[in-house]
C-alpha cells in the first residue's frame, strides 16, 4: 500500500511542478463555460427556450460539466498507449508493484490534485455567478453528487484504461482513443444534456455506462432526477464489470507485448 | 526561385506525414471516423439547439451551419497542414530545436509545417459539403452566391491567418515554459467556441475583446456572415486589418524566442 501511497504523492508532486499547466486548464474551462453562458444567454434573452430547461439549470449544467470535465478526465489511455508503444511499460513491470495499481495511483494523483485546486477556484465562481445559476442542495443530495462523481471518475478511468491496453494489438491507439473521447463526451452528456437528444440515443445511452460520468452526477446536483439508490448502485455495477474486462484484457494482451523501444 | 525551394520542402513534409500516417493504417482510418464523428456532433449540437428555437442571436439556422463549416474548413487546414503548430512544444521538450534553427530555411516555416494530420483534410471536404448545403437553402440567386463566395474566400484565408498567428502566439510561450501540453487545449478551444456566431456576446466589452484581442469573430463568425447576408465594407477592412496585426505580431514573437531558448540552455 505504501509503494502505491508514494506513486500517489509523487503525482501531486509532478503536477505541482508544471503550475502554468493547471492554471491554463482552468482559464480554458472558463472561458468555454463563458462562451456557452454566453450563447444560452442570448438564447432566452430572445424569448427562446432549449426544451423544458430554465436558462438558470442551463448555465449551471454546463458550470458543472467544465468542473467535471477538470477534476475526472485523465489523458489514462495516451499514458497506457504510449508505455506500451514506446516500451516504457517494460520498466514498470520490472518492479515488485501491479501496472493497474500504478496508472490508478498516478491518475489518482492528478484527480486529488485537481479536485483541491479546482474546487476552490469552481466555488468561487459558483459564488460570483449565483444570481445566474439554479442551486438548492440539501445535505442528502450532496451525499449522492460527490458518491456519483467518484463513481463516474472510476467508469471513466477503467474505460479509458481499457482503450489504452488496446494498443497490444493496434500498435498505435491515438485515433481509436480519440474517437472513443468523442463518443464518451457525446453520451456522457457533456455537449448537450441528454435528455435533449432524440429519444433513440436516450435508449441507446441507458445501455452504456457513460451517463454515470457527466449527466446523472449533474442531474442530482440540479435536482432534475429523483434520489434512488439505484443511482449509485448501477454504476457501481459498471465499475466491476469494467475491472474484470480490465483484467482480462491485461492478461491477454500482455502476452503480446514485445518491450520494443524500451 | 526561393518559393520553389519552399514548395518542395513543404510537399516532402506532407509526403513524410502521411508516411508515417500510413505505419499505422489502421489507426489512421479509424482517426478519420473520429473526425467524422466530431463533424457530425458539431452539426448535431446546432440541430439541437434550432430544434427549440428559430434563431440564435439572430441567425437562422442555415446561417449557423454557414459559421459550423467555415470552422470545420480552419480547423481542417490547421491540422493538416500545420499540425496546429504542436511540433513547436515537441521540439522544445525534447531538445530538438536547435536541429531546425540552424537549417537554411526560415524557422517558422519550417516549424510550422513539421507536422501535418492528413485525416483532417475529412474537416475541409465535410465543411465544403456544408457549406454547399447550407447556401442551397438559403434564398439567394447565384449572382449573389458567386459575388458573396468571391468576397468570402478573402475573408477565409484573413480567418486562416488569424487562427495560424493566434496558434503561433500562444504556442510560442513554451519557449519559456518548456513544459506545454496546456497550450494544445487552450488554441483547440479557443478555435473550437469560434464555431458559434460571435453576435451572441451581447455586451459590448466582451463583443470588443473577441473582435481584438481573441479575435473569434473574424476566425469564422466574419467570412459567414459575408458569405451568407453579402458585401460589409466595415467588417471586410477588419478582417484584413486584424489578420495583417497578427501575422505580423506572430513573427515579431516567433523571430525573437529562439534568444529565449538559447538563453535558458
Amino acid at each position: 500500500m505504501g509503494k502505491y501511497l508514494l506513486i500517489l504523492k509523487s503525482s501531486i508532486q509532478r503536477n505541482l511542478i508544471y503550475r502554468f499547466n493547471t492554471f491554463s486548464f482552468l482559464f480554458i474551462q472558463i472561458f468555454i463555460f463563458g462562451v456557452f453562458f454566453y450563447l444560452w444567454s442570448s438564447i432566452y434573452r430572445s424569448g427562446g427556450q432549449i426544451g423544458n430547461y430554465e436558462l438558470g439549470e442551463l448555465i449551471t449544467y454546463y458550470l458543472v460539466v467544465n468542473f467535471l470535465i477538470l477534476i475526472i478526465k485523465s489523458d489514462v489511455a495516451w499514458r497506457v498507449g504510449d508505455e506500451i508503444r514506446l516500451g516504457t511499460m517494460t520498466s514498470i513491470l520490472l518492479r515488485p508493484i501491479s501496472y493497474f495499481g500504478y496508472i490508478f495511483s498516478r491518475t489518482l494523483g492528478d484527480i486529488v490534485f485537481s479536485g483541491t485546486v479546482y474546487s476552490a477556484s469552481f466555488l468561487f465562481l459558483f459564488l460570483f455567478l449565483n444570481d445566474y445559476l439554479n442551486i438548492s442542495l440539501n445535505l442528502e443530495q450532496i451525499f449522492y453528487f460527490i458518491a456519483s462523481v467518484v463513481l463516474g471518475a472510476g467508469i471513466y478511468f477503467l474505460f479509458f484504461y481499457i482503450i489504452g491496453l488496446t494498443t497490444f494489438w493496434l500498435g498505435f491507439v491515438w485515433g481509436f482513443n480519440f474517437a472513443m473521447h468523442m463518443i464518451v463526451s457525446f453520451l456522457e452528456g457533456s455537449i448537450i444534456p441528454l435528455d435533449l437528444l432524440p429519444e433513440f440515443i436516450i435508449k441507446i445511452s441507458g445501455f452504456l455506462p457513460f451517463k454515470y460520468i457527466v449527466f446523472i452526477p449533474i442531474s442530482i446536483f440540479t435536482n432534475r432526477i429523483e434520489l434512488t439508490p439505484n443511482l449509485l448502485v448501477v454504476p457501481f455495477c459498471w465499475i466491476t464489470v469494467l475491472y474484470i474486462i480490465s483484467l482480462i484484457v491485461f492478461k491477454k494482451g500482455i502476452k503480446k507485448y514485445e518491450g520494443y523501444g524500451a | 526561385m526561393e518559393l520553389k525551394k519552399y514548395f518542395k520542402i513543404f510537399l516532402h513534409l506532407k509526403k513524410i506525414g502521411i508516411m508515417n500516417r500510413m505505419a499505422y493504417r489502421v489507426n489512421f482510418f479509424i482517426a478519420i471516423f473520429a473526425v467524422g464523428i466530431q463533424i457530425m456532433f458539431s452539426i448535431v449540437f446546432i440541430k439541437v439547439v434550432f430544434g427549440s428555437v428559430n434563431n440564435m442571436a439572430g441567425w437562422s439556422y442555415y446561417e449557423a451551419l454557414v459559421v459550423v463549416a467555415t470552422y470545420l474548413m480552419i480547423e481542417g487546414l490547421m491540422w493538416s497542414l500545420f499540425g496546429q503548430f504542436n511540433a513547436i512544444v515537441s521540439h522544445i521538450r525534447q531538445g530538438k530545436l536547435d536541429g531546425l534553427i540552424i537549417k537554411p530555411v526560415d524557422t517558422q516555416f519550417l516549424v510550422s509545417i513539421w507536422r501535418g494530420d492528413p485525416e483532417d483534410l475529412t474537416r475541409v471536404i465535410s465543411g465544403i459539403g456544408l457549406i454547399t448545403y447550407a447556401l442551397s437553402n438559403l434564398n439567394l440567386t447565384l449572382g449573389q452566391i458567386a459575388l458573396n463566395l468571391f468576397i468570402y474566400l478573402f475573408l477565409f484565408f484573413n480567418a486562416l491567418v488569424i487562427t495560424y498567428s493566434l496558434t503561433v502566439l500562444v504556442k510560442t510561450v513554451s519557449f519559456w515554459t518548456v513544459e506545454g501540453s496546456a497550450f494544445f487545449h487552450i488554441t483547440d478551444s479557443l478555435s473550437r467556441m469560434s464555431q458559434y456566431p460571435t453576435d451572441i456576446f451581447y455586451h459590448s466589452i466582451v463583443r470588443v475583446l473577441v473582435s481584438s484581442i481573441i479575435p473569434l469573430a473574424f476566425m469564422a463568425t466574419v467570412p459567414a456572415k459575408v458569405l451568407a447576408r453579402g458585401f460589409d465594407l466595415w467588417l471586410i477592412l477588419g478582417s484584413f486589418a486584424v489578420a495583417g496585426v497578427f501575422f505580423v505580431g506572430s513573427r515579431k514573437i516567433f523571430s525573437i524566442c529562439p534568444k529565449a531558448l538559447f538563453k535558458c540552455e
